[in-house]
């Protein structure tokens, strides 16, 4: 009996030992920053962030960059006239091609950063792709609407890194590979334009390995037109450089074709147009003296 | 089961849920992080005429640049600084936001960015290694305390009470005043500095050594078991003084800032603590001896070498002027350096390393025989107490003055520069091993950049020579 008692006593503790006395939970107290409102909040989720699911961060934020390099956020007047370039010079040619491609396969954030993005090696960065899902735009409060070059320089980004996500997403042929093989290398900085270009490499950078091959042939191919890219070619000295250019292209415009059913000679002059057509938008007017 | 077993089980379910933590803080984390977040809202919009901030960007190799900044209720700054000379206020956006801890957020481009700007500054690829975002503190009688953890720099937001203040970036462009010239060696000053401290019962004296460019003092002291006082600090100067940092630790001070006194020396002073920054004619006792090294490039086989021109530039526009040179050495280097005759190209000293021998080579390219003719003059040379001692030998020939009659010729318009390396009392070499770097600047003192957008730079160990004789004189050199 007393030991019924007792265990009943226990027992009873144990089950009332534990009851809930905490408050419930109330509304959450951390404060969540409200989504951007200003016209160009407005303009890039009309213009990228609705149609395409492309969201555009160019305000600083170091966890979004490098910490180890010394960068700064774009100038707010910079953003808009950027944004308008890659609309201009990415979206819309593709879109000319294949209507919901970039819908369906693009980065998922573009990231804006002011300055200069130094390597140690003395080179500049242009831009970085991170896995398909970012790719980072750098020095464009450089950007010189009215100079050819400089939108080349800041649209070769998009078209060189546009072109690593079509890869992932379809990879161009093993065979790419062997028409260069022996002159890949890990320092291709050292190596001027005109050298490269006589070992059958479009850009010093193309020679790091193949994926930045291809994705060079492409960007360059879409920066320049039909003439200038030949012209680049014809100005080869090297026979064998030459051949293996064009080899290059060549499957590089059947990649396009068979994969996306792409005519990448058409992409490119909507681009080589559009280029021609922002640096006269932008040039400066002649000042008239009386 | 007896009893007395089931008295300690009753016992520890009794007490077992007894609550006896202790509430350190009687609000959640988020509450406190929230309350953090609103505080430092609320200070920085509190100053109607905003804050002055003083950011040293890395206290270990830059001076400071002043800030002028006033936050709105709409997430706008408006700034102005003295960090070139576009001043103007620009507005921006800021956000305090939540990180490792609460931080400020200058998101968009403003003044404070120059400062992390890799494509400019004395450094091309890290610009002066700014940071645009900052830990919040603490605020402290109306000032806000921040952290930049990259560098672990402190930055103090002061409140300004008038406006009318921000022009004081205005006479302070570029992190200069006229109190500089009280450290800048002109060509008139000794470059040898010493800074004498007093910790209020002893004195120990520190060679100084500092870099215009960089507004940065570095300290040696040549003293056995001196005091540790660091290795040297950044200044921002203002129209009275110098704030330094880091502030310098003696016995038990902290001293932070430099005044010109009467004898037109800089100070810093706290109670019997002291620190005086003197220009010192002769080599102070504290210059250290370097010669082990200046003999072992020597035994190396390297010349001593300074270039003047640049070799595609032969319409005379395109000569270095080096910084790195003092005042004094780039007016002697002028008289010689361009004639109607010829320009001078560059300057070597070649020591034989078995034998007392040397020679002093100018290459010039001549205009009257369109080539590049080298002259050579012969001396001697002693190494000895921290110094190079040269004495003139006679005239020297070369390839391309073969007989040494251009040397002969034109001695008279070079004995300047003779002067200067064979002086009696002798040369002061001094190297920190660093490299090369050219600071080019053209007549108007624009800097000149590579094909790369960087000075030209060497990996080269660099030195210098300062003579004992004419103290306002020293040349930098690169061996090669």
């Amino acid at each position: 009996m007393k030991r019924d008692l007792l265990i009943s006593i226990f027992g009873g503790m144990l089950l009332l030992s534990c009851t809930n006395r905490e408050t419930a939970l109330t509304e959450s107290q951390i404060v969540t920053p409200p989504a951007g409102t200003t016209e160009l909040d407005t303009y890039i989720n009309s213009t990228f962030t609705a149609p395409y699911n492309i969201g555009v961060s160019y305000t600083f934020n170091e966890y979004e960059i490098d910490i180890g390099r010394t960068l700064y956020p774009p100038s707010i007047d910079k953003v808009r006239p950027a944004l308008e370039t890659i609309r201009r010079l990415w979206v819309e040619p593709y879109n000319a091609q294949v209507g919901d491609l970039i819908r369906r396969i693009s980065p998922r954030l573009l990231v804006l950063v002011g300055g200069y993005n130094y390597n140690p090696s003395g080179t500049i960065t242009l831009g970085v792709a991170e896995a398909g899902v970012k790719i980072t735009f750098f020095n464009v409060n450089q950007l010189d609407l009215s100079n050819s070059a400089s939108l080349v320089r800041f649209i070769q980004t998009i078209q060189h890194e546009y072109t690593h996500i079509l890869n992932q997403t379809k990879p161009f042929p093993a065979a790419y590979k062997q028409i260069t093989p022996s002159g890949y290398k890990s320092t291709w900085y050292n190596v001027r334009e005109a050298d490269a270009r006589e070992d059958g490499f479009i850009t010093p950078y193309s020679e790091l390995n193949e994926l930045e091959d291809f994705a060079e042939m492409v960007a360059t191919m879409l920066t320049n037109t039909k003439a200038d890219f030949d012209n680049i070619i014809n100005g080869i000295t090297s026979d064998a450089a030459k051949t293996a250019l064009r080899t290059k292209e060549n499957m590089v415009a059947d990649y396009f074709v068979v994969e996306y059913g792409i005519d990448i000679y058409e992409l490119q002059k909507a681009v080589t147009d559009a280029i021609a057509e922002i640096a006269s938008e932008n040039a400066p007017n002649p000042t008239l003296t009386p | 089961m007896k009893t007395r077993y089931y008295i300690p089980l009753i016992l520890i379910a009794a007490f077992a849920c007894q609550n006896r933590t202790t509430n350190l803080f009687t609000e959640t984390p988020t509450q406190r992080w929230e309350d953090k977040e609103t505080a430092l809202r609320e200070q920085l919009i509190a100053p109607a005429a905003g804050y002055k901030v003083l950011y040293f960007p890395n206290n270990q190799k830059y001076g400071g640049f002043l800030f002028y900044m006033k936050f709105n209720t709409d997430g706008t700054v408006q700034m102005t600084s003295n960090v070139d000379n576009e001043t103007a206020v620009l507005t921006s956006s800021y956000e305090v936001q939540f990180g490792s801890t609460v931080e400020l957020n200058f998101s968009s481009y403003n003044h404070i960015h120059k400062l992390s700007d890799s494509g400019s500054g004395p450094n091309i690829g890290t610009g002066y290694e700014g940071n645009s975002t900052f830990q919040y503190q603490r605020i402290q009688d109306g000032k806000i305390y921040f952290k930049e953890y990259r560098r672990n720099a402190d930055i103090v937001f002061e409140p300004v009470a008038d406006m009318a203040e921000w022009d004081t970036v205005k006479q302070l462009i570029g992190n200069t005043s006229p109190i500089e010239s009280y450290i800048r060696p002109d060509g008139t000053k000794s470059v040898f500095q010493i800074m004498t401290v007093n910790n209020g019962s002893t004195s120990e004296e520190y060679s100084v050594v500092y870099d215009p460019e960089r507004k940065y003092v570095r300290l040696e002291s040549n003293a056995e078991g001196g005091s540790d006082i660091g290795s040297g600090f950044g200044l921002a100067y203002d129209q009275t003084g110098a704030t330094i940092s880091p502030p310098l630790e003696i016995g038990g001070a902290a001293l932070s800032r430099f005044e010109p006194d009467a004898n037109g020396d800089l100070l810093a002073a706290s109670g019997n603590v002291s620190a005086r920054i003197t220009f010192y004619d002769g080599l102070p006792s504290s210059a250290l001896d370097k010669t082990a090294i200046l003999r072992e490039e020597i035994a190396s086989g390297r010349s001593l070498f300074t270039g003047v021109y640049y070799y595609s530039d032969l319409n005379g526009q395109g000569y270095y002027e080096n910084n790195f040179n003092s005042l004094g050495f780039n007016t002697l280097l002028r008289g010689v350096r361009s004639r109607r005759d010829y320009i001078l190209f560059n300057i070597s000293l070649t020591v034989n390393p078995s034998s007392n021998a040397a020679s002093l080579s100018f290459e010039r390219y001549d205009f009257s025989s369109n080539q590049f003719i080298t002259i050579v003059y012969l001396l001697t040379y002693e190494i000895k107490d921290k110094l190079l001692f040269l004495t003139f030998d006679g005239i020297g020939i070369s390839g391309s003055d073969p007989n040494g009659d251009q040397a002969k010729n034109l001695q008279a318009r070079f004995q300047p520069m003779l002067d200067f390396f064979t002086g009696p009392k002798g040369l002061y070499f001094y190297t920190s091993g660093q490299s090369y770097r050219f600071i080019v600047n053209r007549a108007d003192d624009t800097l000149v950049y590579d094909n790369n957008g960087r000075g030209a730079s060497y990996t080269n160990i660099a030195g210098t020579l300062t003579s004992i004789d004419q103290p306002t004189l020293r040349m930098y050199f690169l061996f090669g």
